[in-house]
C-alpha cells in the first residue's frame, strides 16, 4: 500500500505554508516530504524522484526558478506545480517558460490545490 | 765678712771635735765594752749644729754618723747589722734633714725682712719730700734729708725731741690739735701745717699722714707724715688774691653793669654796686640785709621770681625783665645770675645789664626779619639760600612745594642733588660766576622728589645769611613758557613738514598776465619739475600754461568771481611735458577791495584723468560681457533692481528693462526662499565675500515658477555698494532630475510591492487554507484548536507586516536634540538583551569615552540601532558575538555593529538596504525585510551615512552608522 502512494515533495520555506500543504496532501492520502531550501530539494530529487513537486518560487539563497532549472536538469519530465506569492514577477515568468505542470498563486484555495494535485498526478500517469 | 769667716772656722773645729768624740764613743762601746748598743743620743748634737749652720750641706755630718753606726757593726764586731741600727741611722738622717729645712726657711725670712727694711730706709732717706716719724708720745723718731732741709735742723738735733719744737708759737696749739687727732685714727690729707725753722723762719707745708700699728692692729707704734713745701706758692696766691680783690672792687664800683651780691641761702643782700643802685633808684643802706626777692624794685619786675627759682634749682640763671622808671620810661634789664662759694660761703651774684637800647635795636631787627621772612615765604618764585659749596641753608615754601620736599629735607642737601644730571656739573661754574659778578641769571632744570623736571630761570645774588655771605637764588618756574615754546616750535615744524610733504602744491602769486609766484611749497616746485624754490619763483605764472592765453581767461574769471574750485588747467613742466592740474584759488584783497594776489592749491590729476578713462573703457568691456552672458546678471541695490542684462530680462519673463528696474527683488522670489535669500544678502553685506550658488525658486512676471541657481557677490555699482546676482535657469535640469528620481522611485516601488505580496501572501495562504480545512470536515477539538492557533499566528504576522509597512511609510515627527550616542546604545541594549540571550549572542561594547554629542531624534535612532541588532541576531541564529564600537572620526561619530553571522556576498551588499530584501535562511528568524531599509531612511534624515561591510559568506558583517557631531552653540 505504501508503495502505491504517490510521493509528493514540498519545497517551501515558510513554515505556516508548508504545514498547511503537508496537512492537505496527507489528507489526500499521499506521502509528503517537506524541504525548505532549493539545495535540499535538488538533493532530495536526486536521491529519490517524487511523483510530484510543489515548488514555492520565493526561496532564500537559490531562488525557485533556479531550483526548477536544476530539477529539470535531473529529470525533464518531472511534474512540478509552482506556487508563488507574486505571479507577475519575472521569476514566475521565467519558471513558466521552463515548463511546469501547473501554477498556483498564493493565497490559494485548498480545494483548488487539491484539484491541481490530482490533475497533475493523473496527467502523469 | 772677716767675722763671719772666723765664725766658720770655729764652727768647723767644734764639729770636728764632736765627731771625734762620736768616733771614740763608738770604738769604746764596740770594742772595749763589746756591746751592740751605742749611746747615740750624743750623735744628735753635731747633727743639729751642722744642719743649723750649713743647712743642707750639714746633712753630710748626719750621713757620716749614720754610716759610722752601721759600718762599725760590720768592721768592728763582724756581726750583721740589726734592724734597730738601721732605724737609728735613718733617724739621724731624718733629724738632720728636718733641722736643715727649718734653718733654711728662717734664714730666708730674715733676709726678706732685712731687704724690706733697707728699701724703706733708703726710700725715706732719699725721698725729695720731707718725711717725719713720731711716736705716740710725740717724740721725733726718724726724719729724712728733705725734712732736714725744710726745718734747717740736722737729724741729731731733733731726734727724740718733742714735736712741738717744730711749730711756730702762733699756730702751735692748732698744729698739736691736728696731731692729736691723728692718734684717734684720723689721716691727714693735704693738711696745712706750718713748720718753724731753726733760723726762725716759718715754712708752710701740706701734710699727708699715716699711722703705723703693731701686729695686733690697735696699738699705735708711730705716725709717719709726708709733706710738700708750699710756702712760695701760698705767698704768690695771696698776692694774686689781693690784687684780684682790688681789681674786683674797682670793677664792682665802676662797672657799667649792675652787680648785686647776696647770700645764696638766705637771700640777704650783701652788696650792690653804684650802677645798679642808680638803675634801681635807691641807696645801698636801703638794700643791705634785706632778702633779695622781697625788696620792692625786684618784686615788681616781671619774671624775677621764676628767675630766682630756676637759679636756686640750677645754680645759674639768665633772664630778661623790664622796669618802669619813675619818669615812665621802660628799662630792659638782663639778669645773669650765678652762685659760687666765697670763703666757704655760698654767694649769689647778680649781674644786671641795661639792655634797653639793645632791646630796641633787636626789636627793629626782628621786625625787619619778620618782614623779610614773610616776603621770603610768600614769594611765588622758589627762593633758595645756599653757600658757595652749594649746600642749602634755607628755602621758602614755594621751593618746598615745587620740589615736593620738606624744608628739613632740603636743609643740608646740595643744590647738585636737586637739578638734572647735565646741570649738576654746571653748578660750580655758576657759583663762581655769581660770587665774582655778584649777580647771575641762567636757566636750569630742577628735579622734584618724584623726578619731575621743572625748567626754571634762576637769578642768583650774593646775600648775607646769619652774618655769612651766601648765595640767594630765586628760581622762576618756566615750564609753561617752555611748553609753549615747544608747542610753537612743533606746530611750526609740523606745518612746514605738511606743506613741504603734501603732494598738493600750495602757492601765492600776483595777479595779471605778468603775475609771479611769491610763495610756493616744495610740492609745487617738484610738480613743475624745478630744481628748487628760487628757480620756481623766478618763473612767470603765464609761462607755466600750455597755452599762455589760458592765463588770461583764468585771470578774468578770478577777477569776476573771486575764486575757482577744481578748475582743470593744461599746464607744462620745466622739461616741457604736459600735465593736467586741478586748481582751487581764492583772490586775496587789500583793505580797498583791490585784488592783491591769489592763494591757491594745485594738484596733478593727469593720472586720475587717465585712470578715469581706463575705467570707462573697462566698464564698457564689462558691460559687453554682462550683456552677452547667457546667465541672467542682475545688480540690486538696497533690495531693488538697478541693473538687469538681456538674459535677465528674458529669465524674469519681461520684455524690457523698465519692467524690472526699481522693482523690489523679493517680489520675484517664491516666499519659501525669501528667508534664505535675505540671510545671504545680509552675510554678503557684512563679510563682503562671494557666496556660492544655491538653488532658489523665482516667480516670473507671468507667474511661472522656475528653478534657478544663484551666485551673489558684493560690487560697487555707480559708487554705491551693491550686490551682483548671477542667475542660471536650471528648470530643465531640475525637471530631468525629477524624472530620473520618479522613475527610480517607481522601480523601487515595484520591487517593494513584489516584496509585500510575497510577504503577505504566505501568512494569508495559511489563514485561508487553515480556515478552509476547518470548514471542509469535522475534526476533533484538539485539531480545531491547533488549526485556529495557526490561523491566529499567521493573521498576526500579516498585521505585523502591515504595521511595519505603515511605520516605514509614515514619518514619525523627528525631534532633534544633542545626545551622547553611547547612552542611546546602552538604552537599546537593555531592550535587545533578552533577544540576544535567546540566540546566545555575546555582546561586546567598546565605547569611546567623552564622546562628543550628536544631534539626533532619539526615538528614531533607537529604532535604527534596534533594527541593526535584530538583523545581527537573525544573521547569528545559533551563537555569535556582536561587537558594538563607538569612535570619533573627523566630524563624525561612528557606530560599528560587527557580527559573526552568515555574512553578505559582495554583489548583495548594495541591496541590503532595499525594502523587503532578506536573505536570512532560517525561517524562524525571518524578518519583514523592512528593518534595514527603515534604518537607512532614518539615517538619511539625520544627514548621516549607514554602510555595510562584509568579507563574504559566513564571514560576518559590519554595519557602520556615521552621524555628524553637533556644532557647539
Amino acid at each position: 500500500m505504501a508503495k502505491d502512494k504517490p510521493k509528493i515533495l514540498v519545497v517551501e520555506d515558510s513554515v505556516e505554508v508548508y504545514d498547511l500543504i503537508s496537512r492537505v496532501v496527507k489528507g489526500m492520502g499521499y506521502d509528503v516530504k517537506v524541504v525548505t531550501t532549493g539545495k535540499e530539494a535538488v538533493v532530495s530529487v536526486m536521491a529519490k524522484k517524487p511523483d510530484l513537486i510543489l515548488l514555492d518560487l520565493g526561496l532564500p539563497k537559490i531562488n525557485g526558478a533556479d531550483v526548477l532549472r536544476r530539477i529539470k536538469n535531473i529529470d525533464k519530465n518531472i511534474s512540478v506545480i509552482v506556487i508563488t506569492a507574486y505571479p507577475d514577477s519575472d521569476m514566475a515568468k521565467d519558471a513558466i517558460k521552463q515548463g511546469v505542470s501547473d501554477f498556483v498563486p498564493k493565497p490559494f484555495d485548498i480545494n483548488n490545490l487539491k484539484r491541481r494535485i490530482t490533475k497533475a498526478l493523473k496527467s502523469k500517469s | 765678712m772677716r767675722f763671719k769667716k772666723l765664725q766658720e772656722k770655729h764652727r768647723i773645729i767644734i764639729i770636728a771635735l764632736l765627731l771625734g768624740i762620736c768616733c771614740f764613743l763608738t770604738y769604746y762601746f764596740r770594742v772595749v765594752l763589746g756591746t751592740g748598743i751605742i749611746f747615740t743620743h750624743f750623735f744628735y748634737i753635731p747633727i743639729i749644729l751642722a744642719s743649723l749652720w750649713w743647712k743642707r750641706k750639714g746633712l753630710v755630718v748626719a750621713i757620716f754618723l749614720a754610716l759610722l753606726l752601721t759600718l762599725s757593726h760590720i768592721f768592728l764586731r763582724e756581726v750583721g747589722v740589726t734592724a734597730n741600727d738601721y732605724l737609728r741611722a735613718g733617724m739621724l738622717i731624718v733629724i738632720g734633714f728636718v733641722v736643715a729645712m727649718l734653718s733654711e726657711r728662717i734664714a730666708r725670712a730674715g733676709r726678706i725682712t732685712r731687704e724690706a727694711r733697707d728699701y724703706l730706709d733708703s726710700l725715706i732717706r732719699h725721698a725729695s719730700v720731707p718725711i717725719i716719724v713720731w711716736d705716740p708720745e710725740f717724740r721725733i723718731t726718724r726724719l729724712n734729708h728733705a725734712f732736714e732741709r725744710l726745718a734747717g735742723y740736722t737729724a741729731d738735733e731733733v731726734l727724740s725731741q718733742e714735736l712741738s719744737m717744730l711749730f711756730p708759737e702762733a699756730s702751735r696749739d692748732e698744729s698739736l690739735g691736728k696731731i692729736e687727732r691723728t692718734l684717734k685714727g684720723e689721716y691727714w690729707e693735704s693738711v696745712e701745717i706750718p713748720i718753724l725753722r731753726k733760723d726762725g723762719n716759718v715754712r708752710i707745708a701740706l701734710w699727708n699722714s699715716a699711722n703705723i700699728h703693731a701686729e695686733d692692729g690697735t696699738t699705735l707704734l708711730a705716725t709717719i707724715a709726708q709733706g710738700i713745701d708750699i710756702t712760695e706758692r701760698k705767698l704768690a696766691a695771696e698776692e694774686a688774691l689781693q690784687e684780684s680783690e682790688q681789681k674786683y672792687r674797682r670793677l664792682f664800683k665802676t662797672s657799667q653793669d649792675g652787680i648785686l651780691l647776696a647770700d645764696a641761702d638766705s637771700g640777704e643782700i650783701i652788696d650792690v654796686n653804684p650802677y645798679l643802685l642808680n638803675l634801681l633808684e635807691c641807696n645801698l643802706k636801703e638794700l643791705q640785709g634785706k632778702v633779695i626777692w622781697e625788696i620792692s624794685p625786684f618784686s615788681t619786675m616781671p619774671g624775677m621770681k621764676q628767675g630766682f627759682e630756676s637759679l636756686h634749682r640750677e645754680g645759674f640763671a639768665r633772664f630778661t625783665t623790664c622796669r618802669t622808671l619813675a619818669d615812665g620810661a621802660t628799662v630792659f634789664m638782663e639778669f645773669v645770675n650765678s652762685i659760687y662759694l666765697v670763703g666757704g660761703r655760698k654767694v649769689l651774684q647778680c649781674n644786671v645789664r641795661d639792655i634797653t637800647e639793645r632791646e630796641e635795636t633787636m626789636e627793629a631787627l626782628r621786625e625787619s626779619e619778620r618782614k623779610y621772612r614773610t616776603l621770603f615765604q610768600s614769594i611765588a618764585d622758589g627762593v633758595l639760600i645756599h653757600d658757595d659749596k652749594g649746600k642749602i641753608l634755607d628755602a621758602n615754601k614755594t621751593t618746598c612745594i615745587r620740589l615736593g620736599r620738606t624744608l628739613a629735607e632740603l636743609k643740608g642737601m646740595n643744590i647738585r642733588e636737586l637739578v638734572g644730571k647735565e646741570y649738576a656739573t654746571l653748578v660750580s661754574k655758576r657759583i663762581r660766576k655769581t660770587t665774582s659778578k655778584r649777580i647771575n641769571i641762567f636757566e636750569t632744570v630742577f628735579l622734584s622728589k618724584t623726578g619731575k623736571p621743572i625748567p626754571c630761570e634762576v637769578l642768583e645774588t650774593i646775600t648775607a645769611y646769619k652774618g655769612v655771605p651766601t648765595i640767594l637764588s630765586v628760581a622762576r618756574d618756566i615750564t609753561e613758557r617752555k611748553q609753549a615754546e615747544g608747542a610753537l616750535r612743533e606746530s611750526e615744524t609740523k606745518f612746514k613738514t605738511l606743506t613741504d610733504n603734501v603732494n598738493i602744491g600750495i602757492y601765492r602769486n600776483t595777479t595779471g598776465p605778468r603775475g609771479k609766484f611769491i610763495e610756493a611749497n616744495l610740492a609745487i616746485v617738484k610738480l613743475f619739475g624745478y630744481k628748487n624754490k628760487e628757480e620756481f619763483l623766478a618763473m612767470k605764472v603765464a609761462d607755466l600754461y600750455q597755452n599762455p592765453a589760458d592765463r588770461k581767461k583764468f585771470n578774468e574769471k578770478m577777477l569776476s568771481v573771486g575764486f575757482v574750485e577744481n578748475e582743470e588747467l593744461q599746464l607744462k613742466r620745466k622739461n616741457g611735458t604736459l600735465f593736467i592740474g586741478s586748481v582751487s584759488v581764492v583772490a586775496v584783497k587789500d583793505e580797498k577791495g583791490k585784488v592783491k594776489y591769489y592763494d591757491g592749491v594745485i594738484e596733478d590729476i593727469t593720472n586720475r584723468k587717465w585712470t578715469e578713462e581706463a575705467l570707462l573703457k573697462s566698464e564698457k568691456r564689462y558691460r559687453q560681457l554682462v550683456e552677452l552672458s547667457p546667465d541672467a546678471i542682475v545688480v540690486q541695490c538696497e533690495g531693488k533692481f538697478v541693473f538687469v542684462n538681456s538674459a535677465g530680462v528674458k529669465l524674469f519673463g519681461a520684455t524690457n528693462y523698465e519692467q524690472l528696474i526699481g522693482k523690489p527683488i523679493m517680489n520675484f522670489i517664491r516666499p519659501d526662499y525669501q528667508g534664505i535669500v535675505k540671510k545671504r544678502i545680509q552675510s554678503v553685506k557684512e563679510e563682503g565675500k562671494t557666496l556660492l550658488s544655491i538653488e532658489e525658486k523665482i516667480i516670473r512676471l507671468d507667474g511661472e515658477v522656475i528653478d534657478v541657481n544663484v551666485v551673489i557677490a558684493p560690487i560697487i555699482y555707480k559708487n554705491e555698494p551693491a550686490i551682483q546676482v548671477i542667475i542660471r535657469d536650471i528648470t530643465e535640469r531640475k525637471r530631468m532630475e525629477e524624472q530620473i528620481v520618479r522613475a527610480s522611485k517607481l522601480s523601487a516601488m515595484g520591487e517593494m510591492i513584489g516584496g509585500i505580496a510575497h510577504e503577505l501572501n504566505n501568512p494569508l495562504t495559511s489563514v485561508l487554507g487553515n480556515a478552509q480545512l476547518l470548514l471542509s470536515s469535522k475534526f476533533d477539538k484538539k485539531t480545531i484548536s491547533e488549526t485556529l492557533g495557526k490561523i491566529e499566528s499567521s493573521a498576526k504576522r500579516c498585521r505585523d507586516i502591515v504595521a511595519d509597512l505603515l511605520e516605514f511609510t509614515r514619518e514619525k515627527s523627528y525631534r532633534f536634540k544633542p545626545v551622547n550616542i553611547n547612552d542611546v546604545i546602552k538604552n537599546v541594549l537593555k531592550m535587545f538583551q533578552e533577544q540576544a540571550d535567546i540566540s546566545q549572542i555575546k555582546i561586546v561594547t567598546d565605547f569611546q569615552k567623552k564622546l562628543p554629542s550628536v544631534k539626533v531624534s532619539v526615538a528614531h535612532i533607537e529604532q535604527v540601532f534596534l533594527n541593526i541588532m535584530t538583523n545581527a541576531q537573525h544573521a547569528m541564529p545559533k551563537r555569535g558575538t556582536l561587537t558594538i564600537t563607538t569612535l570619533v572620526e573627523e566630524n563624525n561619530v561612528k557606530i560599528r555593529f560587527q557580527d559573526t553571522g552568515v555574512g553578505i556576498k559582495h554583489k548583495d551588499l548594495e541591496k541590503v538596504f532595499n525594502p523587503f530584501y532578506t536573505k536570512i535562511a532560517d525561517s524562524k528568524f525571518k524578518g519583514t525585510g523592512l528593518g534595514l531599509s527603515m534604518a537607512h531612511k532614518i539615517i538619511e534624515r539625520h544627514k548621516g551615512i549607514i554602510n555595510v561591510e562584509s568579507e563574504g559568506k559566513d564571514k560576518g558583517a559590519t554595519f557602520i552608522v556615521s552621524l555628524l557631531i553637533a556644532k557647539k552653540q
